[in-house]
């Protein structure tokens, strides 16, 4: 450079993943929200040693309303339901449950999304147009509906319910697979490695994969939002998970019937379904800001 | 324009043609339950195409199978129960639409003051609330502990009107008993809380919409020239900046209207709404697949309708896309 | 009397770090039907000087200065509203992205129309009229026809024209162009120019070039002002400056204009100056151009002050007058 004395200094530049940490770190909802939802993943792992009962134990003591209340118990913080499960130890193992199944959903939906959404992006016409017209048509359907429409085919409970709500949710990683690989295949830089004798591996894995990364992870967020609120749309349908089992919305159906009576077994399964909705919302508002996506 | 709209009818035909054959790839899971339709209760994949050709023709004859809840036409029950779904998803459309817009442009003027900050977070909270906890929240609210909303149905059992157009707003006041007007506003009641609930979640997606779009407009450089020139701060905002964002506005619209369709499912059964939506899952629970085949169907096509209309819609609206001279 | 008097201008940007300084304490004049070239590299502020002068500056800018003087009233005595009308009657600007100054969902001439009813007034048979002689005025041939466009169907440099024509429809007695022919090709880049230029003698309105070519001010203004990182580095008669320019950074950005006619020698490259402008938040302390100026000494460590040099003009440097000694580089030199 030049003999001269250097009157500033260059400040370091961070990598890519440090700028989104960073940008992520400074927005305060989204690290909040973060938090909480650690602390919910937390109470979900370890479910078997803080629920006090197991979720299906029947106590005789029905319609307990939540400790703080007058005519509550102690050792039922959050009262017990119409059958005189502890609705703690319930809300507790649902979580566990909810998050499961939701995490099951999308590996299921990603994987075949992401590996579809490759193929019709870097096929031919022919096929790109056949598979992209029937994601179309699965995208316009609503998505519960075509949820409920599979349930009847293959029957209600647990594993179908998982099965339906996956293929509902594949059509989105396609699309998003898609257009963010057609959308860097179309950009220069791109068109200058193919030229410099790249193979097609090393052009997927050293450019296209790590600049589609930020649209999947944003994906991968909504999907999950998504898949905890349609599993447990399902069950409040009957269509999900079923009795016993203390998922969320499966709790909601059952409570449904005493919402006068006991409130509370209506209020807090929902409120617990609304908090991890808004914190995996949060983070993923997050997550788009910090990594400058277009909304 | 012609040409627009000629390829629109294009699109939809080819949309729909592709929705029967979707449709009909499922009846092939049940053959028997679909025999009026499709013909045939053999798997007899060879003769696929004469299959799918016997099965177009019963659909375009109107002839959809039987209900297994009433032993009626499915294509009449649905005709029948599709008023009350319409009547309730328009009036959650407007709800949201006449709340939406003006709170997104309220928070692009003021953005990252607090009533930005305010607008915002509320559209989070009304996006992670579960519709069916929610709807729950309002009727023990309202309903059961205020007592100032009713709780289910269209009407109250009192009043006998008769159903001509299905609508119960338009039936109420077209109807010659003396108690017409009342009805009305009864049926207005009984609207309140399934709008507001039905409409939340659309609501909040059009007011983060429309406060992205104004950023974007009101970050523009022809608003700039547009203050330069001197306008007033009104014309700016209505007239420059809302008219621009109106295009990504209403491509969103299209995708409200299958939010609005999972909502309904929800919403009827909360409120015991006699809609498509009760309809269905009445046929889900008893397996009627005829019924479950024939509502999937009726309700894509008007998906499909509905996408097409607010394409031609955004034709209108952006001129960046109307034919050059 | 003076067009546009700026007396210590100071415009900074509320950053989570702290005020950053964008412009600092800038000071120029505009005669009446002046044409001042304003030059600097992309970065130097001055954008920021014309969005300053209209009013355009975004929430997160503050702005100071002692005096804003523009035909005669003080801008920095008026509050936001009164501004922005006394502005919009007095001073126009067009920008660098022509077809994104006018808005896409509006034909040509319900735009012209708009700004001919706030500031002509009259029937529209009237403004209508008005709106083709002046599309006629900045150039276009047939105006009639390019009134019921749009400007998506429009070249750059038509919408520039149209850009140009609402400007005139203000009646200003100042138009800004703030880079108006960077966006544009080469060949429509010196039309634009003198359209410019022409109008400005013909409407006696004074024109503020902004640019970072000064290719195309050295034939056009009365005045040229040299901008560095906020800071007003030169500011005299164009003949003075590109005669004999009094500050390294002037000097360098002339050295830098390759001349028609330069025989290429193999392995030379074009002069520029080494390293970059600063960024806002990491200043150099004393003069800003010192750690890249290629005359430096020890006394630029202490903040020089724009000074007035007799029969010459104004200069922000300590060696103004031994600079001036030295002949600009000439062809063979840069060898």
């Amino acid at each position: 450079m030049s003999n001269q004395p250097q009157f500033y200094q260059q400040s370091q530049i961070p990598s890519t993943i440090n700028r989104w940490r960073r940008n992520f770190g400074q927005n305060k909802m989204a690290s909040a929200a973060l938090l909480l939802l650690v602390l919910i993943v937390l109470v979900a792992i370890f479910a078997p040693w803080i629920a006090p009962y197991d979720p299906a134990t029947q106590f005789s003591d029905l319609k307990v309303p939540p400790a703080w209340y007058d005519n509550g118990m102690s050792q039922y913080l959050l009262g017990t339901d119409d059958l005189g499960r502890d609705l703690f130890s319930r809300l507790v193992h649902g979580a566990r449950l909810s998050l499961k199944l939701a995490l099951i959903v999308v590996v299921l939906a990603s994987s075949i999304g992401m590996l579809l959404g490759c193929i019709t992006a870097l096929s031919g016409l022919l096929v790109d147009q056949l598979i992209m017209r029937l994601m179309d048509l699965i995208l316009a359907l609503p998505s519960l509906l075509l949820a409920i429409v599979i349930v009847a085919l293959i029957g209600p409970g647990l594993p179908n319910a998982i099965y339906a709500v996956a293929i509902v949710l594949i059509p989105h990683f396609v699309l998003v697979t898609r257009n963010a690989i057609k959308a860097e295949l179309s950009k220069e830089y791109v068109t200058a490695m193919i030229l410099d004798g790249a193979n097609k591996t090393r052009l997927f894995t050293r450019s296209i994969l790590p600049n589609i990364l930020p649209a999947l992870v944003v994906q991968l967020t909504l999907a999950f939002s998504t898949a905890i609120l349609e599993i447990a749309a399902l069950g409040f349908l009957g269509l999900g998970a079923q009795a016993p089992y203390p998922e969320w919305g499966t709790i909601l159906s059952e409570s449904h019937a005493y919402i006068t009576i006991a409130p509370w077994t209506v209020a807090l399964p929902g409120l617990a379904i609304f908090f991890t909705l808004l914190s995996i919302n949060l983070v993923g508002d997050g997550l788009r800001d910090a990594m400058d996506l277009d909304e | 324009m012609a040409r627009v709209l000629l390829r629109q009818l294009l699109v939809l035909l080819l949309s729909l043609v592709t929705l029967t054959i979707f449709t009909f790839s499922l009846t092939l899971f049940f053959p028997q339950d679909m025999v009026i339709i499709a013909g045939q209760t053999t798997n007899d994949f060879g003769n696929l195409v004469n299959h799918y050709w016997h099965y177009l023709n019963s659909i375009l004859s109107g002839e959809w199978g039987q209900s297994r809840i009433n032993g009626q036409n499915v294509l009449d029950e649905f005709l029948i129960h599709i008023p009350a779904t319409i009547e309730l998803s328009v009036m959650a459309l407007l709800f949201s639409l006449c709340l939406g817009l003006p709170l997104g442009i309220i928070a692009a003027e003021n953005k990252n003051k607090w009533q930005d900050k305010l607008v915002v977070s509320s559209t989070l909270i009304g996006y992670s609330m579960p519709i069916f906890w929610w709807g729950m929240l309002l009727v023990l609210l309202f309903s059961l502990t205020l007592g100032i909303a009713p709780v289910a149905s269209r009407i109250g059992f009192e009043y006998d009107i008769l159903p001509v157009t299905g609508f119960m707003l338009i039936d109420t006041l077209l109807s010659d008993q003396p108690y017409a007007i009342e009805a009305f506003y009864n049926a207005l009641e009984h609207l309140i809380l399934p709008t507001i609930v039905l409409g939340t979640i659309p609501l909040a997606i059009f007011t983060r919409v429309t406060r992205s779009a104004m950023i974007e407009a009101l970050a523009s450089d022809y608003i700039r020239t547009a203050k330069a020139k001197g306008l007033s701060y009104s014309r700016i905002i209505w007239l420059h900046a809302l008219r621009n964002a109106l295009i990504p506005i209403v491509t969103v619209i299209s995708l409200q209207i299958s939010v609005l369709i999972t909502g309904t499912l929800i919403t009827e059964t909360i409120f015991a709404w006699p809609g498509v939506g009760k309809w269905l899952l009445e046929a889900v629970y008893r397996r009627d697949l005829v019924t479950l085949h024939g509502g999937l169907l009726a309700i894509a096509m008007i998906v499909i309708m509905m996408n097409i209309m607010v394409e031609i819609a955004i034709h209108f609206i952006n001129p960046k896309l109307r034919r050059r001279k | 009397m003076h067009l546009l008097r700026i007396e210590n201008l100071s415009v900074s940007y509320q950053s989570p770090q702290g005020e950053l300084p964008i412009i600092e304490r800038l000071s120029l004049k505009m005669d009446i039907g002046e044409i001042l070239g304003v030059v600097g590299e992309s970065g130097s502020g001055k954008s920021m000087l014309a969005l300053a002068i209209m009013g355009l500056l975004s929430p997160k800018m503050t702005m100071r200065a002692d005096y804003i003087n523009l035909d005669g009233e003080d801008l920095m005595k008026m509050s936001a509203n009164e501004r922005a009308v006394y502005v919009a009657s007095k001073a126009a600007i067009i920008f660098q992205e022509p077809q994104a100054s006018l808005n896409p969902c509006f034909s040509i001439s319900s735009q012209l129309d708009e700004t001919l009813s706030i500031h002509s007034g009259g029937s529209r048979s009237m403004r209508k009229t008005r709106a083709l002689e002046l599309l006629d005025a900045v150039g276009i041939n047939r105006p009639e026809v390019i009134l019921r466009m749009y400007p998506h169907q429009l070249s750059g440099g038509m919408n520039q024209r149209i850009a140009i024509a609402m400007a005139l429809a203000c009646k200003p007695r100042l138009l800004i162009a703030d880079e108006p022919t960077t966006a544009l090709d080469v060949t429509i880049q010196s039309q634009i120019i003198e359209l410019l230029v022409s109008l400005s003698h013909s409407e006696d309105v004074g024109l503020m070039l902004i640019t970072h070519d000064f290719a195309l001010l050295s034939e056009n203004t009365d005045r040229i002002g040299v901008i560095y990182s906020g800071q007003l580095m030169e500011h005299a008669a164009t003949e003075n400056i590109l005669n004999s320019p009094r500050h390294p950074y002037t000097k360098a950005l002339l050295d830098s204009i390759p001349q028609l006619g330069d025989r290429h020698i193999k392995g030379s490259r074009l002069f520029a100056l080494e390293g970059h402008i600063p960024s806002i938040d990491q200043l150099p302390v004393g003069c800003r151009l010192g750690p890249r100026c290629p005359k430096a000494e020890r006394q630029c460590v202490n903040k020089p002050i724009l000074r007035s040099i007799e029969n010459y003009g104004k200069v922000r440097c300590h060696l103004a007058e031994e600079i001036a000694d030295q002949p600009v580089d000439s062809v063979e030199d840069k060898q």
